[in-house]
């Protein structure tokens, strides 16, 4: 009979059963009377800690806030952190309270069988938990997915070209094309962002939003500025060897001071006053 | 060989296409591969003008000649040819090429034995896993300090591709291989696999593919990111036409074992498996092979185009009528689906290692079932969350965003029904239940931070940057590769025959466990403070988080080089492992080990009792048992290879 010859080393060896002999260390732990008190005390702990370092961990490490849309961002993810703790903790106080309670560290022999469990009550609390989380994040996804105050009257406009490997900006209404990035702060300015050769990714970090810059298409970006102060333009797509250098420092400024560097960059003052919507 | 079998040879003549088989493998793939490549490229160079398309015709032809050669060499195209040109073969060479003769040199020849084809995966994927490792290596230390000259640009970006291909497609093949291919087939009690031929020719030609994929570093590289986005890729050196032949060839191992696992799975289920019974882990590979083929015909279209307008001037995603935007949609349309065919499997995995290490069956495996299947389904239409800061219109970005954060109750489900197995469970703290922990962990961290990506606003901070290296890597490594690590580590005994050392690979999990949170939470901090993916420098600011990064991405290095020397040393040395160490339910353990060229000493058929879902079968000892077919004289039950040692 074929199976008789292929038993093999299918039976444990004698020296299995001797080390299971000697090592009689491992114990059968059965101390866990109240594994529900145990996964609730390390949950809390853990949604807790996690709930401290969400609202705690964005604003430390996020780059400041420069545009409103930057600062809902930044709640967004403060919201889903505190969203997400109970989740956390919900998992780690079940899977911690797991270990504490019929246990083995034999290695020779498996500890005995546990009752089957159906799971089905657990289990449906559990779906209706994450179900009532994932209705939260997605109306809280739809109710901020216009940003607000982008949409005002009377943008600056500015044309962004993506080339490899720099940025060059064009202010309409003046002829000024160059390779340095001067806002206002307070007024709402309409990127139209494209590329003249691969695709790039145009990230005002700090502004809290960006754009794709693809070759043959334009796309919009509208942000306001609200705080003066310096920003990093930065290439967030692959565009080939110098990628990490394509990076340009920009400057919010005030509109007076936006003004008087569109005079500096040629632009007749009254025409750079125009531009820049301050009074003569 | 057996004397049975030289019996049945000495009365077939031997025909020049049997003197020929007889002397296929590696090596003659090598040197047939090597020739044909020669005459491609020499060819090539006298047909063609090198330059302009001239240079990418040579590499494409030379490329597609390699593989072809290689694979004649090898023997993998046997099965269609011998078909077509009505071969008579000779009983003792079919017999071999199914495995019966055993010996080592099985693993490197054409063989049908889907073990032995399991076990050539597993040699590819830790391959092409550890060409990824070294990259990532490279690309850590480059990150060291903020404007590091340890690698220059261009190679700098060479290696990200590299790194981040042969990285996904090593992790694909340990599931398509140990996984589908070993473990499914002895899992669901079949005692082959349905298209054991088919089975065999993917892993064959993913392994010539992978020589051009690798030797894209060498023959000008192609930095342009594992997505090779057009146009950039279209700038790429000539590499990256070998890089797209390698993706067409990825395309057939996938499609190839994809089909030959569904067939199995429909088909070859032993009696009393229906599919209301089949364990979670033959499902997850099901839903997988499906979902994979399902999206390869996507990727096979892209490359394709990628590649004619490479070599002929056509325009799919160059100018003057293609865009770099058609491609996007295009890849993450193929791409998306097939990240989710890599979570799968391992949560297939290590429910299995639950229920064997807490003592009970998987809770509440329909619900499992249908989550894979509807994680399956909403991954096609989930795209457009890679594409919310290309201009998408509010009411697409919106419905992305729907979809995507949809996905956490499908996800939620498996981790609830994992959770729920090992809860008040009777726990064995054995190696591949530390594994399920892990993932546990690294699931939500990835889950979590993949809800926030999913949400537009938040991804237009972040898109493009360290976070979504992080979110990926949680998921990839943290979930994925931790999953497949703990599935290995549990077929361990199966796979080799012997236990593998649980002192080593405790040392090893505990270096990967601490390793991932290192690299990777430090990864969320840099991206958070705003430093951009894929590139070679940053500001000085971000220099502590990257420091971080790379001290955890050494330590994770050296967790998996621990564990696969273990595996490596306990394969040779280790305690010969009995059938069913871990007392397990599942039907692959009720067979020896080594499994026998035909996997059962005879059919197992399961109890009809609906209450003993996998504990209960019946084996050659208890009536009803159905015998051995008198299928073939390849050995049913014979000594397998592994135990008797090389044969020839």
């Amino acid at each position: 009979m074929p199976s008789e010859t292929s038993n093999g080393t299918g039976s444990p060896s004698s020296d299995d059963q001797a080390a299971a002999t000697q090592r009689s260390d491992g114990h059968l732990a059965d101390g866990a009377a109240r594994p529900w008190a145990f996964a609730v005390g390390v949950g809390v702990a853990v949604t807790a800690a996690a709930a401290v370092a969400a609202v705690v961990l964005p604003g430390r490490a996020l780059p400041v806030a420069a545009s409103s849309t930057a600062t809902d961002a930044a709640h967004t993810i403060r919201l889903y952190g505190l969203l997400a703790a109970p989740v956390l903790g919900a998992v780690v106080g079940t899977a911690a309270a797991s270990l504490i309670g019929r246990r083995t560290n034999n290695l020779d022999e498996p500890p005995p069988d546990a009752p089957p469990a159906s799971g089905r009550p657990a289990t449906m609390v559990g779906f209706a938990f994450t179900a009532v989380l994932v209705v939260a994040v997605v109306a809280w996804g739809l109710v901020t997915l216009t940003p607000s105050g982008a949409a005002t009257e009377d943008p600056l406009t500015v044309r962004v070209t993506g080339h490899q490997w720099v940025w060059t900006f064009a202010y309409s209404g003046t002829k000024v094309v160059g390779t340095n990035l001067v806002l206002p702060v307070g007024r709402s300015v309409a990127f139209e962002v494209t590329s003249s050769d691969v695709t790039h990714g145009f990230h005002p970090v700090g502004l809290g939003t960006q754009v794709e810059a693809a070759p043959g298409v334009t796309t919009e970006l509208r942000v306001t500025p609200n705080k003066l102060g310096p920003l990093t333009v930065q290439c967030t797509q692959l565009c080939g060897l110098l990628h990490s250098a394509m990076v340009t420092h920009a400057e919010v400024v005030t509109p007076s001071a936006f003004a008087r560097w569109l005079v500096t960059q040629g632009v007749a003052p009254t025409v750079a006053r125009t531009v820049a919507r301050v009074g003569p | 060989m057996t004397t049975a079998l030289k019996l049945d040879s000495a009365s077939t003549p031997t025909t020049w296409s049997d003197r020929v088989r007889a002397r296929q493998g590696a090596v003659a793939g090598l040197v047939v591969g090597a020739v044909a490549a020669a005459v491609a490229w020499t060819g090539a160079h006298v047909a063609f003008e090198v330059g302009n398309w001239g240079t990418d015709r040579v590499t494409a032809l030379t490329s597609i000649a390699w593989i072809l050669g290689f694979n004649l060499g090898v023997g993998t195209w046997n099965p269609p040819i011998g078909w077509l040109l009505g071969w008579t073969t000779d009983p003792e060479l079919e017999a071999t090429e199914a495995g019966a003769a055993g010996g080592r040199s099985r693993y490197l020849r054409f063989c049908t034995d889907h073990k032995v084809v399991g076990i050539q995966y597993l040699v590819l994927g830790l391959t092409l896993l550890a060409v990824g490792g070294v990259g990532a290596l490279l690309i850590r230390t480059q990150l060291l300090s903020p404007h590091s000259t340890f690698l220059g640009p261009t190679a700098y970006g060479d290696v990200v591709t590299l790194h981040g291909l042969s990285m996904v497609i090593g992790a694909l093949l340990l599931l398509i291989g140990p996984f589908a291919s070993f473990v499914v087939p002895l899992m669901i009690g079949a005692r082959s696999v349905a298209l054991p031929r088919l089975n065999a020719m993917g892993v064959w030609i993913m392994a010539s593919a992978a020589v051009c994929l690798i030797a894209t570093v060498v023959i000008g590289g192609a930095d342009v990111g594992w997505t090779t986005f057009a146009p950039l890729a279209d700038q790429a050196s000539p590499a990256m036409t070998a890089l797209a032949i390698a993706m067409v060839g990825l395309v057939a191992c996938v499609i190839l074992s994809g089909i030959s696992t569904v067939a199995t799975v429909v088909t070859m289920r032993a009696k009393g498996m229906t599919m209301q019974r089949l364990p979670v882990m033959a499902w997850g590979s099901l839903v997988a092979a499906a979902l994979a083929v399902a999206t390869m015909a996507g990727l096979l279209l892209v490359m394709t185009f990628v590649l004619t307008d490479r070599t002929m001037g056509t325009s799919f995603f160059v100018p003057p009528w293609g865009s770099g935007g058609l491609y996007e949609v295009m890849f993450w349309t193929m791409g998306q689906p097939l990240l989710y065919v890599l979570l799968i499997p391992p949560a297939g995995a290590l429910l299995e290692v639950a229920s064997s290490f807490a003592r009970r069956p998987v809770v509440n495996p329909r619900a499992i079932v249908v989550s894979f299947i509807v994680i399956a389904a909403i991954s096609f239409v989930t795209l457009g969350h890679h594409l919310y800061t290309a201009g998408l219109s509010p009411a697409v970005a919106g419905a992305s965003m729907a979809l995507t954060e949809l996905f956490a109750l499908p996800v939620g489900v498996v981790v609830l029904c994992l959770l729920a197995t090992v809860w008040r469970g009777s726990i064995w703290a054995r190696l591949p239940l530390f594994f399920v922990y892990l993932f546990l962990w690294d699931l939500v961290i990835g889950g979590v931070s993949g809800a926030l990506l999913g949400n537009p606003t938040t991804d237009r901070s972040f898109h493009g940057g360290m976070v979504v290296t992080a979110h990926l890597h949680f998921m990839m490594v943290g979930a994925v590769l931790v999953g497949a690590a703990g599935g290995l580590v549990y077929w361990f005994p199966k796979f080799t025959g012997r236990m593998l050392d649980e002192r080593s690979g405790r040392g090893a999990f505990w270096l990967i466990a601490f390793g991932i949170q290192l690299t990777f939470l430090a990864q969320f901090w840099a991206g958070a403070e705003g430093m951009a993916r894929r590139v070679a420098w940053y500001e000085p600011g971000f220099q502590t988080a990257n420091q971080i990064s790379t001290v955890g991405a050494y330590l994770l290095t050296l967790g998996w080089v621990v564990l696969v020397w273990a595996g490596v040393w306990s394969a040779r040395h280790g305690r010969p492992a009995p059938a069913d160490p871990w007392r397990a339910r599942t039907l692959e353990w009720r067979t020896p080990t080594p499994v026998p060229l035909r996997n059962f000493p005879v059919a197992p058929v399961l109890s009809e009792d609906p209450e003993a879902t996998y504990s209960a079968w019946t084996d050659s000892s208890t009536p009803g048992a159905v015998p051995v077919g008198g299928h073939s004289n390849t050995g049913a039950g014979r000594p397998s290879a592994g135990e008797t040692g090389g044969e020839d």
